[in-house]
């Protein structure tokens, strides 16, 4: 008769390997059941509800030892016989991990002595956080620091108050049960100064970081708060912004279609609810995806959106990080986008073509400044469009050269974009362009090597009086990254690396030359610009220390005049070490010279030489989980030549922290922390001198609370 | 009383009549004379007004006007500028964004350039005015347009747990080709919230060109030390016609 482990083995598909512990229940029945008929019962747990954490009980009649051993047990198709244990007639199912919520399937099977399966239970076990929700759980992460300073010295005035406060909290929630659920997210900030809070005097001492609220039913999905929609695109990338979308989805076909309205100017903080109650700030659209091949494959993807958007499409509110042109435009743009592979995956071939209608000063510009707009104070919108197409090849999939796979792969791009093309949703999307790119790849060993090689003109074929540029640009890219041998020593250890670590080099090249192809105004045919950078990156990385040394030669040239002539030359190392258990040590270095030459007249200034330096020092000392110090010193030096510029910056930083009750569960934890800072500033300048040379000591007494519910 | 009055009355006349003599600006100049803007797209343009007069004291500018070479107005700055005089000049300098649609504007009025135009007073005024060609935009003037901060995540807000690896991202649009000079820095823990001490860790020069936005990653940031920081890339070069945007994070304690 083989062991039960043999036979365990023989039918499950996920065995972790172990004893039969099925056997080992307590067991010692004076009438065995008979063999062919009985039938194992699951036992209700208490309040009918199955918790993550609780035991899963089996109630099984008195049996023979030798069939006990045959018994194995099923959960969710993996063999969890390992984590049962007996108590009494009961079998239980302990397992070293939460089960998550929803619906599980458990099987009990008895492997047969004729080599046939007999299954003799099968359930399905549904884990709830309540009877009224299969899951309800809230979380959040909060500190609370109070600060105090202690000493100080030479603050300029008006010196700030000596208590302060400010605090941070991310709550994450879920709900759900049946087909649906629904999940939140949010983060929360807090100063007792609110200028410190991103909307300044505007917001309250406690206001709103970002928010996500989700819904899913079934094929319904629903977003408020801050979030992204569709793929990305010619009309709308990069486009997070605070809103509401409700999309549809298949999970046979894997079609979407996606409804959405972003607030076209992002905003932060307790103000303007969803973002979608300004109309004239606002970006509505629709898309859809699907896949006509089937839900399943990637061999055809197609994608189509609409949107139009109202509002300053190119900056954001106080407080979200982003400032550009304040004008509110207006503009609508739709996109069809279709992606593809042939021959096995090895050909690739995407294009999307694209329609805009803009208008650059959305309702007009009060020029004659009468407070209305009249007829010829508003622009027409503008019409235009734009495509894209990219074909990629790679010609096997599972070449071998010496051994080691060797990759290939091979593209060529189109893209051409109308002068006038512009979508409210694509605040960074350029325009005006002709562009034909090929490239290659090749990854063999240790090796990888990128070549791109691009011409590009301005798309103002249609606008004769406006000059035309053409651009041809070159990258290179090739990287030396062996790998360590992995092959363990016969006494079981990985062999030591070489002297110089795990090494990754890499060199780049950049060469750009841009030449006027047609005049126009201000425009005459010529050589433009010239750029050209090289740059040259070694990293080695041992167990426990690394170091990163770069170095960066550019070359600008100007020949119309319009700039200086410049030269760069900039260098950079840094390192990091991890001493002992308990020390951590990173210097870093910075250092750049600039020659600028040529500079054309009414500049202010002649040929010159520009340096800087930025060097630090972090020290870090862990003494143990509760007691901990840092120490961070950072210099900052810029000179120009011709005295124009001459600023030193020296700052240091230091930290002792102690926990005094850490944070479990429900559990507040306290930590007491002395911070330091000291900060030295000279500038001289032909306007004027200044400096600063001050410090201070803080006490702080930090709350973090993280509880679960 | 009539005797000690008259003389102050004609002391005063006199200068009243004096004043307009004695102080008046004399000649604006910008320079450079001419740069490019580009079509259909937000240029920023950094310019010196050199103002003559022939009295000491200050000029000031109230705004700017775009216009027409045929005079048509296309818009208005209604940025005020004043400067003191040295030397019988005052050098003003000023960043202006010239708007996609003023350019818009001047290309539908038949125009190949826009005129930026200011007029300089410190009593008597005079106004100069700078020529900007409608170009490409890979041939405009060097010029930062937009800039978008943000970490991981996308927002300009962030809160960190204590000793975690963050990063901030600079997303900057542009026009022309030239070079940026920035440097990332750091204010923090505890900063003063209406003078932050920025402290710089970490420098960057690029040339850039071409594709008219470029993302920058930050060093890392502090994270050892719980409380309230701020991160910036303060732009150096070319010159920003709006302050650098300003990113917030807290590090919480684990």
């Amino acid at each position: 008769m083989p062991s039960c482990k043999t036979v365990r083995k023989r039918f499950v598909a996920h065995i972790a390997g172990g004893a039969c512990l099925l056997a080992a229940i307590a067991v010692a029945p004076r009438a065995h059941a008979q063999a062919a008929d009985w039938k194992p019962e699951l036992v209700a747990p208490p309040g009918n509800v199955y918790g993550p954490n609780d035991p899963i009980r089996l109630r099984l009649p008195p049996l023979p030892v030798e069939v006990l051993r045959t018994l194995a047990l099923e959960l969710d198709d993996f063999d969890v016989t390992d984590f049962v244990s007996s108590d009494g007639r009961m079998a239980v199912l302990t397992l070293p991990q939460p089960l998550g919520y929803g619906e599980h399937q458990l099987r009990l099977i008895e492997n047969a002595p004729d080599g046939s399966i007999i299954e003799r239970g099968a359930w399905t076990v549904s884990v709830r956080k309540s009877a009224a929700f299969r899951e309800a759980e809230l979380q959040a992460a909060a500190t609370l620091n109070a600060v105090y300073r202690i000493a100080d010295d030479d603050l300029p005035s008006p010196v700030p108050k000596r208590e302060q406060w400010n605090g941070a909290a991310q709550l994450h929630g879920a709900v759900a049960d049946g087909n649906w659920r629904f999940t939140g997210q949010a983060d929360l900030l807090a100063a007792g100064e609110r200028t410190l809070l991103p909307r300044g005097e505007q917001g309250g001492h406690i206001d709103l970081g970002s928010f996500l609220l989700g819904y899913e039913n079934g094929p319904v999905v629903a977003r408020a708060g801050h979030h992204s929609v569709g793929p990305d695109s010619l009309i709308m990338s990069g486009f997070g912004r605070r809103g509401v979308s409700v999309g549809l989805q298949s999970a046979r076909t894997g079609a979407t279609a996606t409804a959405f309205s972003l607030r076209t100017a992002d905003v932060i903080g307790f103000q303007e609810g969803l973002g979608i109650g300004d109309s004239d700030n606002r970006t509505d659209g629709v898309t859809f995806t699907f896949r006509p091949l089937g839900g399943a494959t990637d061999a055809l993807y197609v994608s189509a959106t609409y949107l139009k958007g109202e509002g300053p499409s190119q900056s954001g509110d106080i407080g979200t990080g982003i400032v550009g042109d304040t004008t509110v435009t207006e503009g609508r743009a739709a996109s069809v986008i279709a992606d593809g592979t042939l021959l096995e995956r090895r050909l690739r071939l995407r294009g999307e073509y694209a329609v805009s209608r803009f208008d650059f000063d959305g309702a007009g510009r009060d020029l004659d400044g009468d407070n209305a707009i009249d007829g010829t104070e508003n622009l027409a919108p503008e019409r235009d469009d734009a495509y894209h197409a990219l074909v990629t090849f790679t010609p096997w999939h599972d070449k071998l050269v010496g051994g080691r796979p060797l990759l290939w792969n091979l593209g060529v791009e189109s893209k051409r974009i109308g002068t006038f093309f512009r979508s409210p949703a694509n605040p960074i999307g350029v325009s005006d362009r002709e562009l034909v790119r090929g490239f290659t790849g090749v990854n063999w060993s240790a090796f990888d090597a990128q070549l791109s090689i691009a011409r590009e003109r301005d798309n103002v074929n249609d606008l004769p009086s406006i000059g035309q540029t053409e651009t041809a640009q070159s990258v290179l890219s090739v990287t030396y990254a062996p790998q360590p041998a992995y092959e363990p020593l016969p006494d079981g250890s990985l062999p030591p690396l070489p002297w110089y670590g795990q090494p990754l080099l890499n060199l780049s090249l950049i060469d750009v030359d841009q030449d006027v192809v047609r005049a126009g105004s201000g425009l005459m045919p010529g050589a433009l610009n010239k750029v050209r950078t090289l740059a040259l990156t070694a990293s080695f990385t041992y167990p426990t220390w690394s170091w990163t040394l770069g170095h960066t030669i550019g070359k600008s040239e100007n020949f119309i005049g319009q700039a200086p002539d410049t030269r760069t030359d900039a260098s950079q190392l840094s390192a990091s070490f991890r001493i002992g258990e308990r020390w951590t040590l990173g210097p870093t270095l910075q250092w750049s010279r600039t020659d600028e030459s040529d500079v054309p007249a009414g500049f202010g200034f002649g040929p010159r030489r520009l340096e800087t330096l930025t060097a630090g020092l972090n020290v870090g000392y862990f003494h143990s989980d509760r007691l901990s110090a840092t120490l961070g010193y950072n210099l900052h030096r810029s000179d120009a030549s011709d005295g124009s510029q001459d600023m030193r910056t020296s700052d240091l930083i230091a930290n002792v922290a102690w926990t005094v009750v850490p944070a479990r569960e429900m559990r507040p934890g306290l930590t007491l922390a002395l911070d330091g800072q000291w900060h030295d500033f000279d500038e001289r300048a032909p306007a004027g001198s200044s400096s600063q040379n001050h410090h201070q000591v803080f006490l702080r007494a930090t709350v973090s609370w993280l509880p679960t519910w | 009383m009539r005797r000690v009055m008259r003389p102050s009355g004609i002391v005063l006349l006199a200068a009243l009549w004096a004043a307009p003599a004695s102080a008046a600006v004399t000649g604006v100049t910008a320079s450079p004379a001419a740069e490019r803007v580009a079509v259909a797209r937000t240029t920023t343009v950094a310019l010196r007004w050199n103002v003559a007069t022939d009295a000491p004291g200050t000029v000031t500018s109230a705004a700017g006007e775009f216009r027409t070479p045929g005079g048509t107005l296309l818009g208005t700055v209604n940025q005020p500028l004043s400067q003191s005089v040295t030397g019988g000049v005052a050098v003003v300098p000023e960043t202006v964004r010239v708007p996609a649609d003023v350019v818009e504007r001047a290309r539908r009025e038949g125009s190949d350039r826009v005129l930026y135009r200011r007029s300089f007073t410190d009593g008597v005024a005079a106004s100069g005015e700078i020529v900007l060609h409608i170009a490409p935009t890979g041939a405009a003037a060097f010029g930062v347009s937009r800039v978008a901060l943000a970490f991981d995540d996308g927002e300009a807000v962030r809160i960190a747990a204590r000793g975690e690896k963050l990063r901030a991202q600079a997303e900057l649009s542009y026009t022309g080709a030239g070079r940026l000079r920035a440097v990332w820095e750091v204010a923090g823990p505890n900063p003063d919230a209406e003078r932050p001490v920025w402290r710089p860790i970490g420098e960057m020069a690029h040339t850039l060109s071409g594709p008219e936005a470029a993302r920058f990653a930050s060093p890392a940031l502090p994270t050892e030390t719980a409380g309230f920081y701020l991160v910036r890339l303060r732009i150096a070069e070319p010159e920003l016609p709006f302050e650098t945007p300003v990113a917030r994070y807290a590090v919480r304690q684990k």
